[in-house]
């Protein structure tokens, strides 16, 4: 906490990340570790773990985030350091929480919640996405093994202090890489439960990002077998579990996030009637300022015209 | 309120316009009002979700309102020689243009501005003129001088600084020429203004607002941009008014030559290549900005303080009903956070070394000052904060010509007054509005070659070849019909292989000498290589 009084305290997004960086490391997540570079509070270094039963399980991924001045009222930009199949490295990546998409952001959110976000977003499919890859399951799960062995090369001497740090203590917490006991058809068919409870945690964590909610749905549809409807609503419960298990440890400001989750479908079912509702207003609106014009304007002509000019002349 | 002229309010025409521009600002400002409708909305409970605070309106299009007899009357009057001689226009005209501009086209309303401001039609403005009257306007329109300066192309600024010290009251049109370049005549002068137009944009000025980056951070080292990132426009940077330094001086002279070049352009009908927002257009036309306008060039900023100024407006809402402090406090929070957990320091976000507040300037955002924030970096962000930088803008204008002469058009169509317009390039099109000449019709292979080829151009590559031919990386509003001289293509003869040449321009003339390629590909290799390689210098060819 000495390297505290370094920072600069004249800009107002200081304090705003001094507290971020207090609650993180007041209350710690197995899932991910982040701090900042000690001579500059805007820029973080990152690393996650993958998200357990997908191909990235095992796999500790390290990243960079930049923080605008402005911030939270601007999203940070990520980039991935290690390869994982999933996001190109060295490369700023395209999501709802990055600064591809400022419309999407709100200052609520934190690096906390974008790093939750961006381990729930991993087994989803890139879909050719700025900064997106879609290797095979297999390559990527190489890729897991090997993320582990040694850190990713990146920046100054500090930048590369802070990414061994932070790869040395992620290592003391990882689960190893789990065995493949299991053959393809049985994997094939566990991916889908995985994916399924993956997405419920994005949707939880972000407050209801669009894209995992249309990934859930898709997901459900392409469902073959009634035989697999039970083991897919364990997953589901795991996932709940998991994820208030996940937000206990946050702060109080984190508490009121969990409530959004016993209810996933009625944001969507409460969006669409309001927007169906604007669009008719907003219609009803530009037709009468529409018709109105043009009546005032035709009896403007046929009358007022003539008048006012034979006056004036 | 009541129309800004002198009209007798008896009359039953008095109504008739009074209700037309009634609803003419009933569209323009629909943004407006329908996001203070949706905010008052959600004070008084009938919204609960901040989402729908936010607000897509459809506008009528401006032409909805033009009346093209009036139009027909004025374009008249216009033309009519007592009134070019006397420039005394009927109190008619003048007093309809004040109270109500939207009854007449954009083209009349040109050409009105020109007689009022300039006090005739000048000859470059001949495509937008009657065909009937071309014949008539041609042998009265007066010449005017041309006074020409020499400027330095490696310091286009300081340069500008001097021209304008001694030029800008002047009636003379600009000619530009560089030091140790002999070109001289139009391209040189629309070159001229495209340079100063970027140099503007530089964002060591401190000028606009723009796109932040962290602090200290390699990126700034490596991979910063030299010019501002604005993606929707420029608006001056705050400044505070409690900060008196050697720097915002400068700023200050900055706006204030902008102003002058700003005048210039519009005065000499030159095209400047600046992307100001639509809230800097209102605020040269001399329109008040408030909170909702902050949404055209900050839409993240201002979506947040509308969500802001909504809370704060609920909670007084709240604490004046009978409702207890237990509701209000479980009703105050945003989405999901509490206002204090946001970490929100008392200060303007993105812009440490200003001021906001002496008194609060160590406090964080809170339940209880949030309207009070938000206030402040409204004030900041559109008023007090880039108030002086306005009034410098303002002073250089009005040195050319004055600004209130300007209010007759409208910030779309002050944009492109200034900006020229973005063109549709279809091949049809291209043959109408492009001569081919010594050698070259427009069935000769190599012209349709070109045509093909700068149809598949990229934006940029666009401009790379406008600027080339023209001098200015825009066409002039009215598009590629509107060029004078019209865009001529001709064939460059050579006693060597024709393949090894390139072409060649006369920017004056707008006249391409293009060597007759022997292939399609050849041609894109050859016209790509001289519209990127071939700018910064004017010689004779």
């Amino acid at each position: 906490m000495e390297a505290t009084a370094k920072y600069n305290r004249g800009n107002p997004a200081v304090k705003r990340i001094l507290q971020e960086v207090k609650e993180m490391q007041s209350n710690p997540s197995p899932d991910f570790m982040a701090m900042p570079l000690e001579e500059d509070i805007f820029e973080w270094q990152f690393a996650i773990l993958g998200p357990r039963d997908s191909e990235f399980e095992g796999g500790i991924y390290h990243g960079r985030i930049q923080l605008p001045s402005d911030y939270p009222f601007k999203p940070p930009s990520f980039m991935l350091l290690t390869p994982s199949g999933r996001f190109e490295i060295q490369k700023k990546i395209c999501l709802s929480i990055s600064n591809y998409h400022p419309e999407h952001w709100q200052p609520s959110w934190s690096v906390r919640t974008a790093l939750v976000a961006l381990i729930a977003f991993m087994p989803t499919p890139g879909g050719g996405a700025l900064g997106s890859l879609d290797f095979k399951k297999e390559d990527r799960r190489a890729l897991a093994i090997k993320s582990r062995e040694t850190p990713p090369k990146f920046g100054s001497a500090e930048r590369q202090k802070v990414i061994d740090e932070i790869h040395e203590q992620m290592l003391s917490r990882a689960p190893p890489v789990p065995q493949l006991l299991t053959n393809e058809t049985n994997e094939e068919t566990n991916q889908l439960p995985a994916s399924d409870a993956s997405d419920e945690h994005a949707h939880k964590a972000v407050g209801g990002v669009n894209t995992a909610g249309s990934n859930s749905d898709s997901v459900n549809n392409d469902l073959p077998r009634p035989d697999s409807e039970s083991e897919i609503v364990q997953h589901i419960v795991e996932g709940r579990t998991e994820g208030v298990s996940n937000h206990s440890r946050a702060n109080l400001s984190r508490e009121n996030i969990p409530r959004v989750a016993p209810t996933p479908q009625n944001p969507v079912v409460a969006i669409q009637k309001p927007k169906h509702d604007r669009l008719l207003t907003l219609a009803a609106f530009g037709l009468t300022l529409a018709i109105m014009a043009l009546v005032i304007k035709k009896f403007f002509k046929i009358n007022g015209l003539a008048g006012y000019i034979e006056g004036k002349f | 309120g009541k129309l800004p002229c002198k009209l007798d309010r008896s009359s039953p025409s008095y109504d008739i316009l009074f209700m037309l521009k009634v609803l003419e600002g009933l569209n323009r400002y629909s943004f407006h009002l329908v996001s203070d409708e949706r905010n008052r909305a959600f004070v008084h409970g009938s919204i609960t979700d901040l989402d729908d605070l936010k607000v897509d309106v459809s506008v009528v299009p401006q032409q909805e309102f033009v009346s093209a007899k009036l139009t027909d009357k004025l374009e008249q009057q216009m033309h009519d020689p007592l009134v070019l001689r006397s420039r005394c226009l009927p109190l008619w005209c003048t007093e309809l243009m004040s109270a109500c501009p939207f009854l007449f086209s954009f083209e009349a309303r040109w050409k009105y501005f020109q007689l009022t401001a300039f006090g005739s039609l000048t000859p470059q403005h001949g495509n937008m003129m009657d065909t009937s009257g071309s014949g008539v306007m041609t042998e009265r329109v007066p010449s005017f001088s041309r006074k020409k300066f020499k400027v330095d192309r490696d310091n286009i600024l300081v340069s500008a600084a001097k021209v304008m010290q001694s030029h800008a009251r002047s009636n003379a049109m600009l000619e530009v020429e560089y030091e140790e370049e002999v070109g001289t005549g139009l391209g040189p002068t629309m070159e001229f203004y495209t340079l100063i137009s970027h140099e503007f944009q530089k964002s060591g000025l401190g000028m606009w607002r723009g796109e932040l980056s962290g602090e200290a951070g390699l990126d700034n080292v490596h991979g910063g941009s030299v010019f501002v990132v604005a993606p929707n426009g420029l608006f001056p940077k705050p400044w505070s008014t409690h900060v008196d330094c050697s720097s915002f001086s400068e700023v200050n002279k900055q706006f204030h030559l902008l102003g002058q070049v700003v005048a210039k352009a519009v005065k000499d009908n030159r095209i400047l290549d600046i992307p100001f927002s639509k809230a800097f257009y209102r605020l040269i036309l001399g329109q008040e900005l408030n909170i909702y306008d902050i949404h055209s060039f900050d839409p993240e900023l201002a979506m947040t303080l509308m969500e802001f100024k909504a809370l704060a407006a609920r909670r007084k809402y709240l604490e004046s009903s009978s409702s207890g402090d237990c509701k209000s406090t479980s009703d105050l929070s945003y989405r999901g956070c509490r206002i204090e957990d946001l970490a929100i320091e008392f200060a303007l976000p993105g812009y440490p070394e200003y001021v906001l507040s002496l008194e609060n300037s160590l406090d964080n955002v809170s339940a209880d000052n949030l309207e009070q924030y938000v206030s402040f970096v409204v004030d900041a962000t559109i008023r007090s904060g880039i108030a002086r930088q306005l009034e410098a803008f303002k002073s250089g204008f009005n040195e050319v010509f004055p600004l209130s002469m300007l209010q007759v058009f409208s910030e779309d169509e002050l944009e492109r007054l200034l900006c020229g317009e973005q063109d549709t390039w279809d091949f049809a099109k291209l043959v109408d509005h492009i001569k081919f000449d010594h050698g070259y019709t427009s069935s000769s292979p190599p012209v349709i070659n070109l045509l093909e080829v700068i149809q598949e151009f990229e934006g940029h590559q666009r401009r790379a070849f406008l600027q080339f031919i023209t001098g200015s990386p825009r066409l002039p509003p009215g598009g590629l019909a509107a060029l004078n001289p019209k865009l001529t293509v001709v064939r460059k003869h050579n006693s060597n292989e024709a393949d090894d040449d390139l072409p060649s321009v006369m920017t004056c003339a707008n006249y391409l000498k293009l060597p007759p390629y022997s292939s399609k590909d050849k041609m894109r290799e050859k016209l790509l290589y001289a519209i990127t390689e071939g700018q910064g210098s004017f010689h004779l060819s």
